[in-house]
């Protein structure tokens, strides 16, 4: 049973998306040679969209190189794309008309996979999360009031934590305090880039719970960026699955998770680790390597691994396919598309 | 580990996290005064300067007049404890007064080049792109010198005297400490904390100050220390060629350039102001040690202290 599935769910079509993002693409220039001139582009995030409605937890996965995290970084801003478009609530971020960056951060944070690395270490806790509104304005005093509440709100006493430096955390305490951090600027969504994957499977669960928590009671939306399938089929309610930069698939996660299309989402579910020593492996792992994004494969990027690769997977890019209108189930696949001239083009099972 | 349990009542969040913060000053400062060898260098140093700044008071003698009727007396000589110069001058009152000019010449140019070169490598580090390859190439042109040489040229083309040697040294000294800084900074800005610092809507400033310049900071001013036994040597070696200070004036490398005709005669006499750049240079570099040591956030905390 997921958390808080039963406040998503139908209603979402017709309300205005929380956050939709459109066509986002961003290109990593490679420097070389002894002038450092531009000598090729990592498409890095090619053509992502996507949306999140209110209340709901979308999960973003793939291999390590997929573009999961550049997502993040687009998003958050810290790195800057190079087309596409990011609404909040309808507002163009960015835009004349929208809303500014700094707008945007108030109402999207992040937190990231390595709590060591995501916390200043001459700060204590109680710097760290009084930091963030201060530097948005609140005055000390307020400022102190909330960190307080906000080490209570992760289950950490403020006695005995907000005097601590990182070092003198464990890694389930040091992420509780980067969740604190995220909230402390009351931010609607929060995007969690591998944010519990590095951390004990007792302590993960521990901060998958405080997540699930924190999401009822504060009203947030997350963007679940994690490979764990395990956790994403927990949490999440759509899944969005990404491979070499480009979205194959997405769908509500009773969707991906009983009828994946794309042979990627398929071979992805297959290297679940399971505990039924019953269930068997029907369908072949990934062979071989992701390609290298200086030079995707021409047409379907997947289409290297793909036990069915056709012709026309060479040939020409996959349309996005939507399959399943109740799911909103979108797949990136010439044998979803039966306007394509694969030759499983019919035959895959519905 | 410290009890972080507050008495009585709720907790004043804010009082106690201040408490704690001057707490791990205290704990720093407990480090250094358990450190012997840091306390040692430390006393020596400021016996060194406490003697130089008050060196007329420190002898009866005047480091300009000699007497050619006590020329190169040894040590232990009753009147002159560290015996005399090739002109008669009392050895001690020179090393007191050429101590002034030898410390000034070798704290000062390292002051200067952490101000400038510290600044020059947080804006190379920080603004990357093409800042970074401007600043760094350039710092890359003056680094190719080796250091004792490019003084020397310096000062050939400024000319001689304190202000020059200063300026020479300061020079000499910015681009390691650039390199250093600059890689400390690129480090650090792309660490996971600074991300988090400029998505909570912080400005560069800020970020700069509070999260790269904090974690820079110790690094770099232990490395100034440990330069400033170099730029002792570097100054001493700039008058030795006739390039720093000229004669009478007192100054180390001096004593040492002029006392050098005598090492055969006298080579006690004549290694003395050797010793005192020895040991003051020496001494700067274990104090830079101790230093890296107590500040070291996290070893401060690992032995419970």
């Amino acid at each position: 049973m997921r958390p808080g599935s039963e406040t998503t769910g139908k209603r979402s079509s017709l309300a205005l998306p929380l956050l939709e993002v459109s066509h986002l693409s961003k290109a990593f220039p490679v420097r070389g040679g002894l002038l450092g001139r531009t000598i090729a582009h990592v498409r890095a995030v090619d053509d992502v969209s996507f949306v999140l409605h209110a209340g709901e937890v979308l999960a973003v996965v793939g291999e390590s190189g997929s573009g999961k995290s550049t997502v993040a970084q687009l998003l958050m801003h810290l790195v800057s794309r190079d087309q596409g478009s990011i609404h909040l609530e309808g507002a163009s971020v960015g835009a004349k008309d929208g809303i500014t960056v700094r707008q945007l951060r108030r109402s999207m944070q992040i937190v990231f996979q390595d709590s060591y690395a995501a916390l200043n270490p001459r700060l204590t806790v109680f710097e760290t999360l009084v930091y963030g509104p201060r530097s948005n304005g609140a005055s000390r005093h307020t400022s102190a009031m909330r960190a307080e509440k906000l080490l209570d709100e992760v289950g950490l006493d403020p006695a005995r934590f907000a005097a601590r430096y990182p070092h003198e955390l464990s890694g389930g305490q040091r992420q509780r305090v980067n969740i604190a951090r995220a909230l402390s600027l009351d931010p609607r969504i929060i995007i969690l880039d591998e944010a519990v994957s590095a951390l004990d499977k007792s302590v993960e669960a521990q901060i998958l719970n405080l997540l699930v928590t924190l999401k009822r009671e504060l009203d947030l939306q997350y963007i679940f960026i994690s490979h764990d399938l395990n956790v994403v089929e927990y949490i999440s309610d759509r899944v969005m699955v990404m491979y070499l930069g480009t979205v194959v698939e997405q769908a509500a996660t009773d969707a991906i998770f009983s009828r994946p299309r794309h042979p990627y989402t398929r071979a992805l579910l297959t290297s679940k680790p399971t505990i039924d020593p019953r269930r068997r492996t029907t369908e072949l792992p990934i062979q071989g390597e992701m390609p290298n994004p200086m030079s995707p494969p021409s047409g379907c990027r997947f289409r290297t691994r793909c036990p069915f690769a056709d012709d026309v997977c060479a040939a020409q890019v996959p349309r996005t396919i939507t399959v399943d209108q109740a799911a909103n189930h979108q797949v990136a696949c010439h044998m979803a598309d039966p306007l394509s001239s694969h030759s499983r083009a019919a035959g895959m099972p519905a | 580990m410290a009890t972080l349990d507050i008495p009585g009542g709720q907790p004043d969040l804010l009082r106690h996290v201040r408490r704690r913060r001057r707490g791990t000053w205290r704990r720093s400062a407990h480090r250094i005064l358990h450190d012997p060898v840091t306390l040692l260098a430390a006393a020596i140093l400021l016996a060194i300067f406490l003697a130089v700044l008050f060196a007329p008071y420190m002898t009866a003698y005047d480091p300009y007049v000699g007497s050619a009727l006590r020329r190169l007396r040894p040590i232990g000589t009753p009147g002159h404890w560290l015996g005399t110069d090739e002109i008669g001058r009392d050895i001690y009152t020179r090393l007191l007064f050429g101590g002034r000019l030898s410390l000034l010449a070798g704290v000062t140019p390292v002051a200067f080049a952490l101000l400038i070169g510290g600044s020059l490598g947080l804006v190379a580090g920080y603004g990357g792109g093409w800042v970074n390859t401007v600043i760094m190439r350039t710092m890359d042109m003056f680094y190719a010198f080796p250091s004792v040489l490019l003084a020397v040229a310096i000062c050939s083309i400024v000319g001689a005297g304190l202000t020059n040697t200063i300026i020479a040294l300061t020079i000499v000294l910015i681009s390691p400490i650039v390199r250093l800084t600059e890689s400390l900074t690129t480090q650090i800005r792309s660490l996971d904390f600074v991300l988090a610092a400029r998505a909570s809507g912080a400005s560069t400033v800020s970020i700069l100050t509070r999260h790269v310049l904090a974690n820079v900071l110790g690094p770099i001013l232990v490395y100034g220390t440990s330069l400033v036994g170099l730029s002792i040597i570097l100054a001493s070696g700039l008058t030795f060629l006739g390039l720093g200070v000229p004669p009478p004036e007192p100054e180390w490398g001096a004593m040492l350039s002029s006392l050098r005709q005598a090492i055969y005669v006298a080579p006690i006499n004549a290694a003395l102001p050797g010793a005192m750049i020895f040991i003051t240079s020496l001494c700067f570099n274990l104090v830079s040690d101790g230093l890296r040591h107590a500040l070291d956030i996290r070893a401060i905390n690992e032995t419970g202290i």
